[in-house]
Parts: structure tokens; C-alpha cells; sequence
């Protein structure tokens, strides 16, 4: 029994996580050099404005792959 | 609490980076990115089966008690009066794949119908504060070749626009082969220009040679050079087919030498419409995944953007597009459809999908059918993406190519390119921001302490 927790205390330190980062664009990024993230989606394919940036540019149907 | 975290733990994700004892754990919906090592990435996956084993409250803190600011739970719930005219089904070109049978049909969208369809969707939200609205051109055909229809519903959808205090936007989905009038007036009016283009001559002349076989590649690559002369706000869509996945890398170039775009869009092709006469076919996916990868590295290089739909780290959405009761579209023949591909009544998805008809004087229109759409096509009702991480980012795919018998196969393909290019886009990040080596740097740092320990 006392091993098994020293297993377990063993398991616990092992742990190792590195400091979480946060996949977002600013708002406004398409004017905002210095954008978290260098974002590489902006414009097009995907973007809808979830991030309170300016949107898609020019989706007929955001998201869809024929634009 | 035990309910609580299992509740809670179903929409974080493990990811393997490929590197020794380097695991990403990625949660989309607050788009949050760690990275943590194998004994980590053991306890989350325990944490996943319901076991919280010693040390778990660690990846649970950060998951919970981070600090970063979250986005708004309702992130679907946009009211707009944005607005999708496909005018004609006629076209200069015969591309090998056109999913309208572009140039076969001549239907067009009556200039009455189409200044209709702005009344419509400028006052679709009377309650509702619209702060913009996207007038978009599409095919279908080439949108150009109704040019009195598009100029002037053009104009009209500014005027009104205005007159509501809404701001207008104007954008077009069109081949490039335009005149110097249309060209002109182009790029003085559009907000926002997208030129499909398959690359380099052969590939282009070959899968988008003009109705009568002769190449349209030197009308195109003028078009864009001229959009690159005005710094017109625009972007390539390039389908990726058999001719050309082992050529990413290069159309990639290609394009930046002849124009300097700041957005490509490659997309694998889709098969339907013309396919069935052209046989023309995808190529691996193994292929598309591997040359993707290294076209976005050229690309990167070269301060371009190269993106393909569904894969789209930075967004969240249960929906993959506008077909689940978001989009409005209008065909040729005045039918209001959810997706443009879904333009006529005998397609399988008609009774789903068509919305609404012109009936001479004014739209005919069921707004319950948009609202039956927005629950049906929610991603949270797809079985099939329920484990996968990339569940609020992709949001299902092509409603579409699903229902295509042909695409059925192809679409499995899909969600395997989607997987495998969005986590290729996440490790970049990670590595970028440096997650992969603060794990490594932690390692030997917990590897010295336990032999200071040991030898204390």
C-alpha cells in the first residue's frame, strides 16, 4: 500500500505541462501588425468573425470550399 | 464533481507531436493549447476513461483556471444580411470539374429577381441591429457574363444599404476571364475579389480550357496581375486534382512570381458535375497531406496565407458552412437555397436545402426550414465527429459531398486530410511558441532534482 502511493506521489511530479497559450486572433488583426498569433488564416477560408475580427472576405458561404 | 470533469474533459483532446515524450493537449472550444509529456498525457487519457489519477488537477487547473479571457458561448448566433447571387449558369470555360455544369444551362437571374432578393435580405431581421451586409457574386456560371444584372443590383444594394444605416460590402467569386470594362469597374467597386486559377498554363489550360477547348490561362494571369498593379483586395482558389497535388510547392511560387497574392486557397477537388464526363480524378490523400504541408512551408516563407476549408484552428462553429440555415443564396432560376451546389429541384439534397422560389412578383420563403436546418446540421447531432478535435473547427464538412454516393469515399478522405493538416498546423504553433521545448527544458530539470534527490 505505502508503495503503490509512493508510485502515485512519483506520478505526480512526473507530470510535466507547459504554460497553456490561447488560439486566437486579435480584433481587428488584419490592422493589427502584432497579432498573438501570427495569423495565417485571416480573409477567406474559415474566418467568420467568431473572433471579433472583421470576418471572411469575400465567402459566398463561409466556410464552404468552392470560394 | 466526478460528472462535472468527465462533462467538462469530452471536448479536450490529445494530440501526438511526433517527438519524443512530447504530447499537445487541446481544448477548441476555448482554444486553448499545452503541451505536457508522456506521463501527462497517460493521466489525460486515464482522466478521459473517468480514472483521476495523482497529478490530473494539474492539466484540470489549466483547463479551468486559466487566466485567459473566453469568447462568447454563443458564437453562432450571427444575424446577418449578407447575401449570395449566383446570376447565370453561363460560362467562357468548360473546367473539367465544374459542379454546375457551368456553360450548359442559360438560365438567368431576371434584374427584377435580384433587386428583390436584396429587399429580402436587407429587412430578413427587423428586431435585430445589422451592422453590415455582404453582397457576394458566385457561380454557378461566370457571375460576370450578367453583367447589367450584377452592375446594377450592384448599385442598388449600396444605395439601399446606406439608406439603412448598414454598411455595404461587395465581393465576387469569378474565373477572371473578364473584359477591360468589366475589369475595370472591378476594381473599382469590389471590396473583395476571389479568381479561381489552377496554376501554371498547362495545369490551368487543361482543367479550365475555355467552351471551345483553347486555352484561358493568359486572359486569367492578366486579370491577376492587374489586381496586383491596383492592390485590389484579393485572393487564388486553385482545385488540387491528379494533374497537380504533387505540385503545391510550386504553384505556390508560381503564383507569387505572377502576383503576390496574400491568400491561396488550394482545395482538393470535389467530384461531381463534370467529373462523371472528364473522369478526372483526386489523387491520394496521402499526397494532398504531404504536398499541403510542404506548399504551406513555401508559402509561409513567403508571406502567404495558404489555406484549404475545414481546416481552421483559429475558429470555432458548429457549422461547417452557411448550409445549416446561416447562408442565403440565390440560383439562376430564383430558387433561395442554403448552398449554391444545391441549385435546382431534382439535386438529393433539393427539399433540404431549397428554402424559397421567386415567383415572378416576389420571394415565396419558409424561415421554419432554416430553422430546422440550423438544429439538424448542428456538428453536436454528427455521431461521426463526436470524438474527433477537430469537431468545433471543421463542424462535419461538406453536407454535400456527403449525400454524393461518388464523394462518399472521398469524403472519409476528408476528414483525414482535415485531421492531419489541422494538428500539422497546431504543432507548428506549439513549436512556434515555444510549448515543445518548455516541456523538454522542464524534463531535465525534473530529471536533475530527482537524482539530487536520489543521491541526497
Amino acid at each position: 500500500m505505502k508503495k503503490a502511493q509512493e508510485n502515485l506521489g512519483e506520478l505526480r511530479n512526473d507530470i510535466i505541462i507547459s504554460a497553456p497559450i490561447q488560439l486566437i486572433r486579435s480584433k481587428n488583426h488584419e490592422e493589427n501588425a502584432t497579432c498573438e498569433i501570427n495569423c495565417d488564416e485571416f480573409g477567406y477560408s474559415g474566418c467568420s468573425g467568431d473572433c471579433g475580427c472583421d470576418g471572411d472576405n469575400g465567402d459566398s458561404n463561409p466556410g464552404c470550399s468552392d470560394d | 464533481m466526478y460528472e462535472d470533469v468527465m462533462n467538462k474533459i469530452k471536448d479536450y483532446f490529445l494530440l501526438d507531436t511526433e517527438q519524443p515524450n512530447c504530447y499537445l493537449i487541446y481544448a477548441p472550444l476555448k482554444t486553448i493549447l499545452f503541451a505536457t509529456n508522456k506521463t501527462g498525457a497517460n493521466a489525460f487519457l486515464q482522466l478521459k476513461n473517468g480514472n483521476i489519477l495523482p497529478g490530473a488537477e494539474k492539466i484540470l487547473e489549466v483547463l479551468e483556471k486559466s487566466k485567459i479571457n473566453l469568447l462568447p458561448s454563443n458564437f453562432n448566433k450571427n444575424y446577418n444580411a449578407d447575401i449570395t447571387i449566383c446570376p447565370t449558369f453561363c460560362c467562357q470555360l468548360r473546367c473539367l470539374y465544374c459542379f454546375a455544369l457551368g456553360g450548359e444551362k442559360i438560365n438567368d437571374l431576371s434584374l427584377n429577381a435580384s433587386k428583390a432578393v436584396i429587399d429580402l435580405i436587407l429587412h430578413r431581421y427587423s428586431l435585430q441591429k445589422i451592422q453590415s451586409s455582404r453582397l457576394i457574386w458566385h457561380g454557378g456560371g461566370e457571375p460576370t457574363l450578367a453583367w447589367e444584372v450584377l452592375k446594377k443590383t450592384s448599385l442598388y444594394h449600396r444605395q439601399e444599404a446606406i439608406a439603412l444605416g448598414i454598411k455595404p460590402q461587395l465581393s465576387i467569386v469569378s474565373n477572371g476571364v473578364w473584359t477591360k470594362e468589366v475589369r475595370g469597374w472591378i476594381i473599382d467597386n469590389f471590396d473583395r475579389i476571389t479568381i479561381s486559377c489552377d496554376g501554371p498554363s498547362d495545369i490551368q489550360d487543361r482543367q479550365r480550357p475555355l467552351s471551345n477547348g483553347l486555352p484561358s490561362s493568359h486572359f486569367v494571369y492578366e486579370t491577376l496581375r492587374a489586381m496586383a498593379y491596383h492592390r485590389v483586395n484579393f485572393g487564388i482558389r486553385a482545385t488540387i486534382t491528379e494533374n497537380n497535388v504533387k505540385r503545391m510547392p510550386e504553384m505556390v511560387r508560381f503564383f507569387h512570381k505572377l502576383c503576390h497574392p496574400r491568400i491561396l486557397q488550394f482545395e482538393r477537388l470535389s467530384i461531381c458535375g463534370r467529373c462523371e464526363e472528364s473522369k478526372i480524378q483526386t489523387g491520394s490523400s496521402e499526397d494532398y497531406i504531404k504536398y499541403f504541408k510542404k506548399a504551406f512551408e513555401v508559402a509561409k516563407d513567403l508571406d502567404i496565407s495558404l489555406v484549404c476549408s475545414g481546416v481552421r484552428i483559429f475558429r470555432r462553429t458548429n457549422y461547417y458552412c452557411g448550409v445549416g440555415g446561416h447562408a442565403v443564396c440565390v440560383t439562376p432560376e430564383g430558387f433561395l437555397t442554403t448552398c449554391h451546389r444545391v441549385d435546382n429541384i431534382l439535386h438529393t439534397l433539393a427539399k433540404e436545402l431549397i428554402f424559397g422560389k421567386w415567383n415572378g412578383y416576389q420571394y415565396q420563403w419558409e424561415q421554419k426550414q432554416l430553422e430546422r436546418l440550423q438544429n439538424n446540421l448542428s456538428v453536436n447531432n454528427f455521431d461521426r465527429c463526436r470524438d474527433c478535435f477537430c469537431k468545433y473547427t471543421c463542424a462535419g464538412g461538406c453536407i454535400a459531398s456527403r449525400v454524393n454516393p461518388v464523394e462518399k469515399q472521398i469524403s472519409d478522405e476528408h476528414c483525414q486530410i482535415i485531421r492531419e493538416l489541422s494538428r500539422f498546423r497546431l504543432i507548428l504553433i506549439a513549436k512556434e511558441r515555444g510549448l515543445l521545448k518548455d516541456i523538454k527544458i522542464k524534463e531535465e530539470v525534473n530529471y536533475h532534482e530527482k537524482g539530487t534527490r536520489k543521491s541526497g
